[in-house]
């Protein structure tokens, strides 16, 4: 993915997939939105997200069936669920489904701030650790070509 | 060849060239580079020369990537296409080469239709 690095928020609050959006684009994220899981997984099956920040409480679904859903599609994408009702239950499924944070609302603008940060962080060197052995794949794999030209 | 086929060739030619870039560029900037280097340091193809030698390019290819090789021809041809404003080929019964050789006929086509 080149450019801007890209967020989807998934929140049924319009003030908060506002303010939300306020702050990550003042940050440099391009940010994009989604008022349900629907649109959510509409919206992944078509763009490339690095991240999406997901309410646990959506109208059409709970936040662990999308977090399961977008795990199939975009397995790479972080995802950090959001919840103002936090339970240890909660944040269990969460983790369970393959959660990369867990915070609970109201959500502090350094603590999300620093939570994407280091996620990214995190996203890019496994990024980077794939492409590397891809890499040595290919090396690996032109070794077993003969050299036309004799050294 | 004529001056109108030379000129189609030639943006044929360079449209290749993006396309492959592009998509080897999917599976990372590292791996591209690490292909592109071998394949000029083992068979003296640069990265320019890959639409004269596109037969052996797919050969290499597949040898890497055994079937994993469809993945990467898809993505190729698919840029291509779009690169090209032609309606997207399906890979399934063809090779990057066989495709090639369809977007050129549909080129030529175009160009008579104009």
């Amino acid at each position: 993915m080149s450019g801007k690095i890209r967020i989807l928020i998934v929140d049924d609050e319009e003030s908060i997939r506002i303010a939300t959006a306020a702050i990550l684009e003042e940050e440099g994220y391009a940010v994009d939105t989604a008022v349900n899981g629907k649109e959510a997984i509409e919206k992944s099956n078509t763009n490339l997200y690095n991240a999406a920040i997901i309410d646990y409480r959506l109208p059409d679904m709970e936040g662990t069936e999308l977090l399961t859903a977008l795990k199939e599609t975009t397995p790479k994408m972080v995802k950090i669920m959001v919840t103002g009702y936090p339970s240890l239950q909660n944040a269990v499924t969460s983790v369970n489904k393959r959660a990369d944070a867990f915070l609970m609302k109201p959500v502090g603008i350094e603590t999300l701030l620093s939570t994407i940060r280091d996620l990214l962080r995190k996203q890019e060197q496994e990024k980077k650790y794939s492409e590397e052995k891809v890499a040595e794949f290919i090396e690996t794999r032109f070794r077993s070509f003969e050299p036309k030209v004799p050294f | 060849m004529s001056n109108h086929g030379k000129l189609l060739q030639d943006n044929l030619d360079q449209a290749l060239i993006e396309a492959i870039d592009e998509g080897l560029l999917s599976i990372g900037s590292l791996p591209r580079e690490v292909m592109l280097r071998n394949l000029e340091n083992y068979f003296q193809i640069k990265k320019d020369d890959i639409p004269l030698n596109l037969a052996k390019f797919e050969d290499v290819l597949q040898t890497v990537f055994g079937s994993g090789t469809r993945y990467l021809e898809r993505s190729i041809a698919q840029r291509l296409c779009e690169k090209l404003n032609l309606g997207v080929i399906g890979l399934e019964s063809s090779s990057l080469v066989g495709c090639v050789d369809e977007l050129k006929r549909q080129l030529l086509l175009r160009g008579e239709r104009k």
